[in-house]
């Protein structure tokens, strides 16, 4: 049978190198690795960037074991060919303190084509290398245009090489050194869009960030990796330097997992350690320690352990206090939870925007109230290419190739990263908001002492004259006893009898007023569901509905907030009533709605009847004393309004109109309360 | 003639209505705008019924020192009045028994005191019980302290900053 044979165009370098990686400081990156993976304890990314752009420099610098001539050839010249994993690769280094490191590494780089990413970063790459001091220096030079040529095949573009040409200004004696050359864009510029929170706006600052992220803080075998950002501008000097490691020493909470198969499925243990002011502020101990089944976390829903597909997976979670969480950003660190394999970063997880553990997600489901704000979030999830062979990379080093085992990975770590919250917000956030809610309720109850008082006070000092002016009219009925000409007599007793009507309504309000002092006013805050107390309304609202036969249409989404739930209950329940009175008196059938709406840092609790309105002539005093919704005498609104007053919560009219009204209440949302105390 | 009623009440407006509506109905009245005058009069005059406003300055004081008084001379109605009126300061001061009745003051109030100097009136011209004095007299130094201070906390008014 004949056969065909794949045979590359020349262009398939620059699909490869220099359009499939999107960030350039990935193709940087790419070479760090090559580094780590060459032995190399020291690699310096050197820009200089003086005078125009097309004499600007990259070099990357290392002490790693060097190739020579036949080992450039197998590893470099071969896209796709890796000799980290080929066990019969050519060329075997001479011992030396780096092959000693090379062995002891995983290595970072598998795929073979890192070294075309130098095409992302400029048209002429050069690369010297050697092994000792005592060989020749390997210079060989890739012209990147070359090779974007559709009509002849990869491996008839010729690259040429030399031998015995030193690097200018070599920073090593033996080792790799690449040159890029006339690079694509000017690294002295800053990044275009928006700022994002947590990263460097200059292009030198985000790659310093992205190689501080690079190697796991935590695992073992970084230490003796280091890598220096060199730039020859006095002015972005602030990058230059060694890159150090940066991880936040200072954490309220630690949460440290590590997920194994077992025979019963597979299992997690978990380490919590608070810091000493944690353990102050809650009781808790410095350390627990327990093992459970892992779970899945699919979304909503916590699911079943199932088969451990993505491998052994370890890592940790960091709370840390707001002002740490500050320094960190300031120092180059971050927030977000990163995935190490074998100690060495695997974008973009955890970068700016990339919400892989539902973090961001598990706040907007809260309404914007998460116990962990994602910016006080840090961490490292640590995998290895022995342990998880199904969590594969891209070649465009922008993840893992989505598959079931990545999917398994990303589900329980959403599952860790669920019950570290539920655990932060139990033991250090929950307490928080009854902090506030203690206050709002001491001011609640002071703010019901001064009412009470103040009612006390006015309903006394009513009461002198209208009873002064009942004895007055026993003086009158008493002249009228005695009044001979009836037709006066009778205008006296008419006198008397409707100036009694009038004093007794306003005893009728004062007596109102001095109930003040016995309606059993909030006495608990606490977290509530407002969707809760308004289906409570609805319920003692139902009957009065039904007999006027109108609806009520309750359209209410579960939403927390700390209030007190009596007396918004009573403020709804008062609305829905007024509203059932007010369509009725209009004889429409058409339904009252409650709904809930945020509105800001509020909640709106909404109440919308189909009623005649409100009438011009009270709408402006609706919610003084006497005046209700009808214009009669009343305290109903009046009541409501010191109700919710008393509960930091406020009352209006929306609108009213011919087609009917809508009167809101105002919640303050947990935000705010937390704000406000 | 004498009168069988008197009225404390430091509100020389009411206190003037008040008497006035009494003066319509030929009931004579004294009246004091403080306990201090209140008691002197009392005690010159040993009225058959005392109406009191409760809350004058020092009235607790002053109760106590009334109801003192009145013990020597059981047959005095001692009613309080009050503009303060809640649903359970009338049943704590029954419920304290250290006065004959609560009136609050609403409208009716002249009504309900005439009506009161009327009965008074009529008590008046019967002969006293000796021995209800004898048995008062051993008992005046036994004013219950705690039913005291729930007729205060009833009826005292005050605004708290």
């Amino acid at each position: 049978m004949p056969v065909f044979h794949l045979d590359p165009t020349a262009r398939l370098q620059r699909y490869l190198g220099r359009e499939l990686i999107a960030d350039p400081n990935l193709a940087i990156i790419e070479f760090v690795k090559n580094s780590y993976d060459a032995g190399a304890s020291e690699v310096f990314v050197d820009f200089r960037l003086a005078g125009d752009l097309d004499d600007h420099e990259i070099v990357i610098s290392d002490n790693g074991i060097g190739m020579d001539v036949d080992a450039f050839e197998q590893n470099w010249m071969h896209p796709g060919y890796s000799y980290k994993v080929d066990p019969s690769a050519v060329g075997v280094a001479p011992e030396s303190p780096a092959a000693q490191r090379q062995r002891s590494r995983v290595a970072a780089g598998e795929k073979g084509l890192g070294r075309l990413a130098a095409g992302r970063l400029g048209r002429l790459l050069d690369v010297y290398t050697r092994q000792t001091p005592n060989d020749a220096w390997l210079h060989v030079i890739f012209d990147w245009d070359a090779f974007d040529r559709m009509d002849i095949p990869m491996r008839r573009v010729p690259v040429r090489y030399e031998l015995g040409k030193d690097p200018d200004d070599a920073r090593y004696t033996a080792g790799t050194v690449v040159r890029i050359r006339r690079p694509y864009f000017n690294w002295t510029h800053r990044v275009r869009g928006r700022k994002v929170a947590g990263r460097s706006d200059s292009r030198l600052g985000r790659l310093r960030q992205d190689l501080a992220l690079l190697m796991d803080p935590f695992a073992h075998g970084g230490e003796d990796f280091h890598i220096f950002l060199g730039v020859d501008r006095p002015d972005l000097s602030q990058h230059a330097g060694l890159i150090t490691v940066q991880e936040l020493s200072v954490r309220d909470y630690v949460w440290e997992f590590e997920i194994t198969p077992t025979s019963t499925g597979p299992s997690v243990h978990r380490v919590v350690r608070r810091s000493p002011t944690v353990v102050a502020k809650t009781g808790q101990p410095a350390e627990s320690d327990l093992v459970v089944p892992s779970a899945q976390d699919d979304g909503d829903e916590e699911g079943a352990t199932g088969t451990l597909l993505a491998g052994p997976i370890k890592g940790a979670l960091y709370y840390a206090p707001p002002q740490v969480a500050e320094r960190g950003v300031a120092l180059g660190r971050p927030p977000g939870v990163f995935l190490y394999r074998d100690g060495i970063r695997v974008e973009p997880y955890g970068s700016p925007g990339d919400d892989w553990l539902g973090v961001q997600a598990r706040k907007a489901s809260r309404q914007g109230y998460a116990a962990i704000q994602p910016n006080l979030l840090t961490g490292h999830v640590e995998i290895s290419r022995t342990g998880n062979p199904d969590l594969v990379d891209m070649s465009n080093r922008n993840g893992l190739v989505e598959n079931e085992a990545y999917d398994d990975l990303v589900a329980r770590l959403r599952a860790e990263f669920r019950a570290f919250d539920a655990l932060v917000l139990d033991e250090l956030v929950r307490p928080n908001w009854e902090e506030p809610a203690a206050r709002a309720q001491l001011a609640a109850q002071r703010a019901q002492a001064f009412t009470v008082a103040l009612a006390a006070a006015a309903g006394h000092s009513i009461r002198q004259p209208v009873a002064a002016l009942g004895a007055e009219l026993e003086i009158v009925e008493t002249v009228a006893e005695k009044v001979a000409d009836e037709a006066l007599k009778r205008r006296l007793e008419g006198v008397v009898q409707r100036s009694r009507l009038h004093l007794r309504a306003i005893d009728a309000s004062l007596e109102r007023l001095s109930a003040i002092e016995s309606v059993d006013l909030p006495k608990t805050f606490m977290e509530l569901d407002l969707a809760v107390v308004v289906d409570e309304a609805v319920v003692r609202a139902r009957p009065y509905a039904e007999a006027a036969g109108i609806p009520i249409d309750a359209t209410v989404a579960s939403v927390t907030v700390i209030s007190e739930p009596q007396a918004l209950e009573e403020a709804v329940f008062e609305l829905l009533r007024n509203g059932i009175r007010a369509t009725q008196d209009a004889r429409r059938q058409e339904h009252v709605s409650v709904s809930i709406d945020r509105v800001g840092r509020s909640l709106e609790i909404l109440v919308r009847d189909r009623g005649t309105g409100i009438h011009d002539s009270v709408r402006d005093r609706l919610f003084e004393e006497t005046v209700s919704t009808s214009g009669q005498t009343g305290f109903g609104l009046l009541h409501i309004r010191e109700l919710l007053a008393l509960v930091s919560a406020q009352i209006e009219l929306r609108s009213t109109g011919s087609e009917g009204s809508t009167f809101v209440i105002v919640v303050p949302s947990p935000a705010a309360m937390r704000k406000e105390a | 003639m004498d009168a069988a009623a008197l009225l404390i009440d430091d509100d020389a407006g009411f206190a003037e209505s008040v008497a006035a509506s009494f003066d319509a109905r030929d009931l004579p009245l004294d009246v004091a705008n403080s306990w201090e005058t209140g008691l002197a009069l009392y005690r010159a005059g040993l009225h058959e019924l005392v109406v009191a406003d409760y809350n004058l300055p020092g009235s607790k004081h002053g109760l106590k020192l009334l109801l003192e008084v009145k013990a020597l001379r059981p047959s005095t109605r001692l009613v309080l009045i009050s503009g303060r009126v809640t649903p359970t300061a009338a049943d704590l001061i029954a419920a304290a028994g250290l006065v004959d009745r609560f009136i609050p003051k609403t409208p009716d109030l002249a009504r309900e005191l005439i009506d009161e100097a009327r009965a008074a009136e009529s008590r008046a011209v019967q002969g006293t019980d000796w021995r209800q004095v004898a048995g008062a007299h051993l008992a005046r130094n036994t004013i219950d302290e705690g039913a005291l201070e729930s007729v205060d906390a009833a009826l005292r008014v005050q605004v708290e900053s």
